[in-house]
């Protein structure tokens, strides 16, 4: 070995030591039993494509492992040392076997099919999870009971009126969250596609606030207050509305994690990918025509080159603003390059000898809304030990120091009970692959149809997914409905 | 950094030896604390407070034949006696900074002039203060991320006494619906001199049309769309790496457009 490549070797160990650690350990003792038979699963619909998925996140992922089994041959490029992206379980660091998501932290029933899909194939273990029961929230200083709370709103509804009869009525057999489909569900018949909010008539709702629909229709000033609505668009929140309603999500949903962590799914989906999956190849330039795609990425320093019939482009918008593409996307494909935006987060884990807060008979899913710490809960609770990890957010380039600050201030229990012993964090607006959580909405006056369908939409060969792409922004069922989508794209094309 | 990864912070006395004494900005405990603590293993045998000048390197994806609105790719390269080298991931991506001038061609005593300028302009203490925090991660001079580009801000906020200090604060305590419903998380490790000192930078930054920052080891940027009359163009690129020993190389490059 040369000079130059050991230095660069230690160095590489030093660094992703701290990430690698955190991954193979709980992977490998999972892993070893034998992989399916995948080609028995195999039944391919057509003639057989070479494709390169770019970005090992969830999405490129299951669509690489769905192209797989479609009998197509894959190729996916992942610029980091570690496959999984957003969706990140962390076991080293924690004492007795607990672990803690950083990332995608929950999926839901319903919903979610595409995800639940995997479970099922992969047989993984499935846990529920509580951490927005019984919470306490604190409003201007005072904890509140979910009973509280609802007491308060309910107060300030008899302030501005209250509800019309109408409302009322329909109060009798509806929770008061789902208030806005009294007002919003006539509209939904006209829907042919959850993926086209146009050309069905409603065009021009792009331009005014929802909140117009709801006085046309009579709401009342309580039903207004509650729903809000005056800056974001009438076509935005009906779409949205209809397919949360298609998806079954106007009834109580339910929440759901991953035992050992979620990324025991994405742990499954990249062995079975095997060496089709190659890690520490960043994209740098793609070159397109009609016929097929060609791929520049760095590896080991140097810089490859690969062609391929099609390319399923998996990657955030983050990482394709630094990407040449030739010839160039068309306008309105770069607008959404150029102007979607990712919300950021920090996750801060806690962990404590005990559970402290029983001892001052309080419930640990406490929303804080204080700048360095919105929210607390418990993660990992089925793991036998005395000790707990607490799993705290706050916006993205919060100090975890200051977190804990606030955490032991605003604590509304005895504060000589609290016994944290240390602080794990993951910075998301730091992170140089991964730049952020999920894709903000599109809600705003006229500005559905700059990104929509323009998001989802292919460019000749080149086939875009990754959570951002779908309809709506929960990160593990938009990154596996669109690697599903694109899969079949490019399979039927 | 390589990477971003999680890191233990251990609540106890190490805590303080880990956040060190010199960095005042938001993320003191941690991430830079793993890039000094992880520097500070790897070169423990280097003289550390060596003062050299860093060399920087700019590279191009193309630097000829360049045509109006297309894009370019850039690469930069830095090493430094005492900081390390890009190529092994030593260098931190906050600390390098690309500047992109638009200037008209036939204006060649211009070009020159600015070229001494450039040389000659100090370091704009709101700029260091940003590449020192956590800014960066959020925001950029021209294009939207998460926060609105400074030339967003600047269209709404004219200089003046009044809304440098009304930013100023929004900086400090944090910001929810002025943009959107994304947060801005706040920054108590600041004074409100210094944000009042990087808000100005900011809007005057903002404010220049043809002028573009870029932060990172890497990056693209597009060649503006043809203005009107104009036939030939050029652009001046900067490239610099300021050292932990507050020593800025740079390497500047000229490209003709048409
Ligand atoms: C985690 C992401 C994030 C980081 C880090 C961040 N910002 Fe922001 N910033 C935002 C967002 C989001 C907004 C828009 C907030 C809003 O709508 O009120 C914003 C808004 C602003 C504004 C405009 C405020 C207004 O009132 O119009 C300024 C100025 C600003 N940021 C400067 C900074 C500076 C300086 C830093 C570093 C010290 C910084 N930001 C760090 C996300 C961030």
């Amino acid at each position: 070995m040369t000079q130059i490549k050991r230095r660069r070797f230690i160095k590489n160990t030093i660094y992703s030591g701290l990430s690698a650690s955190l991954i193979p350990t709980h992977l490998m003792a999972q892993t070893q039993s034998g992989i399916d038979h995948l080609e028995n699963e195999r039944h391919p619909t057509g003639k057989t494509k070479k494709i390169i998925v770019a970005g090992a996140g969830i999405s490129g992922l299951s669509c690489a492992y769905e192209l797989m089994k479609k009998g197509h041959e894959v190729t996916v490029l992942e610029a980091s040392g570690r496959f999984g992206g957003a969706v990140l379980s962390v076991h080293d660091g924690l004492a007795d076997g607990l672990y803690a998501d950083f990332g995608a932290e929950n999926f839901t029933k319903p919903g979610y099919e595409n995800y639940w899909k995997y479970i099922e194939e992969f047989k993984l273990t499935v846990l529920p999870y509580h951490h927005r029961e019984n919470r306490l929230t604190r409003i201007d200083g005072v904890w509140h009971t979910d009973k509280m709370e609802r007491e308060v709103r309910e107060k300030k509804m008899e302030l501005l009126g209250g509800f019309n009869k109408y409302e009322l009525n329909f109060l009798k057999s509806n929770p008061v969250s789902n208030l806005q489909l009294l007002y919003l569900e006539p509209y939904f018949g006209k829907f042919t596609d959850e993926y086209q909010p146009f050309g069905i008539g409603y065009d021009q709702l792009e331009n005014i606030p929802v909140s117009q629909i709801y006085e046309q229709a009579g709401a009342s000033k309580a039903a207004m207050s509650l729903l809000g609505g005056d800056k974001t668009s009438a076509l935005y929140s009906i779409w949205q509305a209809f397919i949360m309603h298609k998806r079954g999500y106007d009834n109580q949903f339910k929440l759901f994690r991953l035992k050992e962590g979620n990324q025991a799914l994405t742990n499954e989906l990249g062995r079975r990918l095997g060496t089709n999956l190659k890690l520490g190849c960043q994209v740098l330039e793609i070159a397109h025509t009609e016929t097929g795609v060609n791929v520049k990425y760095r590896e080991l320093g140097g810089i490859k080159e690969m062609s391929a019939d099609y390319l399923a482009c998996c990657l955030r918008t983050t990482a394709l603003k630094k990407i040449l593409i030739t010839p160039v996307l068309p306008p309105e494909k770069q607008y959404v390059i150029d102007n979607l935006k990712y919300d950021q987060t920090t996750r801060i884990v806690f962990q404590a000898r005990s559970k402290f807060w029983l001892k001052d008979q309080l419930s640990i899913n406490l929303s804080f809304n204080h700048p360095a710490l919105s929210h607390i809960w418990q993660v990992a609770d089925e793991v036998q030990t005395d000790r707990v990890s607490l799993m705290a957010k706050a916006p993205g380039g919060t100090n975890p120091s200051r977190t804990l600050d606030a955490f032991k201030e605003l604590y509304p229990g005895k504060k000589s009970n609290i016994d944290i012993e240390q602080i794990l964090v993951k910075d998301w607006s730091k992170d140089t692959f991964v730049h952020g959580c999920e894709r903000h909405g599109f809600s705003a006056l006229g500005e559905l149809s700059k990104f929509w369908p323009h998001t989802m939409a292919a460019h000749g060969r080149i086939h875009f997914g990754g959570a951002h792409t779908d309809n709506r922004s929960w990160g593990m069922e938009a990154a596996t409905n669109a690697a599903n989508r694109v899969a079949m794209e490019i399979d039927k094309s | 950094m390589v990477r971003n990864i999680i890191l233990l912070v251990l609540i106890s006395s190490t805590l303080n030896i880990w956040n060190g004494p010199t960095k005042k900005s938001d993320n003191q405990g941690v991430s830079e604390v793993l890039t000094k603590f992880s520097q500070l293993a790897f070169f423990s045998t280097k003289n550390q407070q060596e003062k050299s000048l860093p060399n920087v390197k700019l590279h191009l994806s193309q630097n000829e034949n360049l045509t109006w609105g297309s894009f370019v790719q850039y690469t930069i390269d830095v090493s430094d006696k005492a900081d390390g080298d890009s190529k092994y991931g030593e260098i931190l991506n906050n600390k390098v900074l690309l500047e992109i001038e638009f200037m008209h061609l036939n204006d060649k005593q211009g070009l020159n002039q600015n070229r001494a300028a450039n040389k000659k302009e100090p370091n704009h203490e709101g700029l260091s203060l940003m590449m020192e925090s956590t800014c960066f991660a959020c925001h950029t001079d021209k294009e939207i991320m998460t926060g609105p580009s400074f030339s967003e801000i600047a269209k709404r906020y004219e200089i003046n006494k009044n809304n440098i200090t009304l930013l100023a604060n929004h900086i400090l305590e944090g910001s929810k619906g002025q943009w959107g419903n994304i947060e801005m998380p706040s920054h108590p490790n600041l004074t409100v001199e210094e944000t009042e000192k990087i808000t100005a930078f900011i809007l005057s930054q903002g404010s220049r049309k043809n002028h573009q920052m870029l932060t990172g080891l890497e990056g693209m940027f597009q060649i503006m769309e043809k203005p009107g009359d104009l036939e030939q163009g050029v652009y001046l690129l900067t490239a610099s790496y300021t050292s932990t020993s507050s020593i800025k190389g740079q390497q500047s490059i000229t490209l003709p457009i048409k």
